[in-house]
């Protein structure tokens, strides 16, 4: 059946059109994109039910690909793939809590059948108290390293407590930059500490 | 008094995210900076999300294959007595038949625009027309 294009559907991007944005992705790009994933995944913690970060970029650009779609006169392809991870993060997270004590990896991944994934199946004995375990050893490390500088104290603290970046500028009487600066040498040192 | 129970999965997951939305302000230089081998980690990711793109097509080819087999199966059911069949069979009928041979759709259906414009009577009519030409006999896709 021919059916005709929608506008909106003429300006989506085909998946060679996708594959060429890709190679076109200078290497700062690619490894923006690589950073934030790895981050999201660690915040996962054991959410994340043994995924990595390229299992997240996997899985965001595909998601993407079959729901969103990129639309390259309009949005920039590395936002598309950076707003498509934080979605499928979040879906992984908001899972994980709605299965409570024993998690199962269902692998809703969009693959064809014929790619056995080797998470299918997979299933996280762990009760609740070591995940919690694992996270506060997490969190307890990094307070610990930076516990001889103010700032970045005081923005952990208040990430802590679900504050945003404004709350804990303003409570913490820090300009953005002394903000963005205590944010930064977190990142370097959290980056260092797994060997980038 | 005792204090509130920290929730550190929560606290590691603020962190994180803040982390991750650090990245995107940070210059190209200081991403790179960060990196120790720039060139093997920018080849591994982008390795990564070609084979995404790749299993994305995949995948449109598998449901698109489901999706045909899945008319013929209709068609196969309801051809032999399509003038009993109800008005969202018939035009699941008509559709499985342009689908396997999108060529009729373009000859009979010349003025719409789309197969949904088509009107209850339109549907009746073709199919009629394509049972007396003997078309719903033969399935098989056509030849590009």
């Amino acid at each position: 059946m021919t059916r005709t294009a929608t506008e909106d559907e003429e300006l989506e991007a085909t998946p060679e059109q996708v594959a060429a944005a890709i190679k076109a992705l200078s290497a700062a790009e690619l490894l923006r994109l690589t950073k934030f994933a790895k981050f999201r995944v660690r915040g996962l913690g054991h959410a994340a039910l043994g995924r990595d970060y390229q299992d997240l970029l996997q899985e965001a650009l595909m998601r993407g690909m079959s729901v969103r779609r990129w639309k390259p006169g309009k949005v920039d392809f590395v936002r598309f793939v950076i707003g498509a991870m934080r979605s499928t993060s979040n879906a992984w997270k908001t899972k994980a809590n709605r299965s409570g004590g024993r998690e199962v990896l269902c692998d809703d991944r969009p693959t064809s059948e014929n790619e056995a994934s080797p998470l299918a199946g997979a299933e996280s004995s762990a009760p609740s108290p070591d995940r919690r375990t694992m996270a506060r050893a997490q969190v307890e490390e990094i307070e610990k390293r930076f516990e001889s500088d103010p700032q970045v104290s005081e923005v952990i603290a208040g990430l802590a407590v679900g504050m945003s970046g404004p709350e804990i500028m303003e409570a913490a009487k820090m300009t953005e930059n002394e903000y963005r600066a205590a944010v930064k040498r977190m990142r370097r040192a959290v980056v260092r500490g797994e060997g980038s | 008094m005792t204090e509130p129970q920290r929730d550190y999965a929560d606290e590691l997951w603020n962190l994180m995210n803040e982390l991750a939305d650090s990245v995107l302000d940070a210059t190209d230089e200081e991403i790179l900076e960060e990196t120790e081998d720039i060139e093997a980690a920018a080849e591994g990711t982008c390795a990564v999300l070609l084979e995404a793109v790749k299993a994305h097509q995949r995948r449109r080819l598998q449901d698109a294959r489901t999706e045909y087999d899945q008319r013929v199966a209709a068609l196969e059911s309801t051809r032999a007595d399509w003038q009993t069949a109800s008005l969202d069979e018939k035009r699941s009928l008509l559709a499985a038949v342009f689908a396997a041979q999108p060529r009729l759709q373009a000859a009979l259906t010349a003025q719409h625009r789309e197969f949904r414009e088509l009107s209850d009577a339109d549907v009746e009519s073709y199919l009629k027309q394509l049972a007396e030409l003997d078309v719903m006999s033969d399935l098989a896709p056509e030849d590009e």
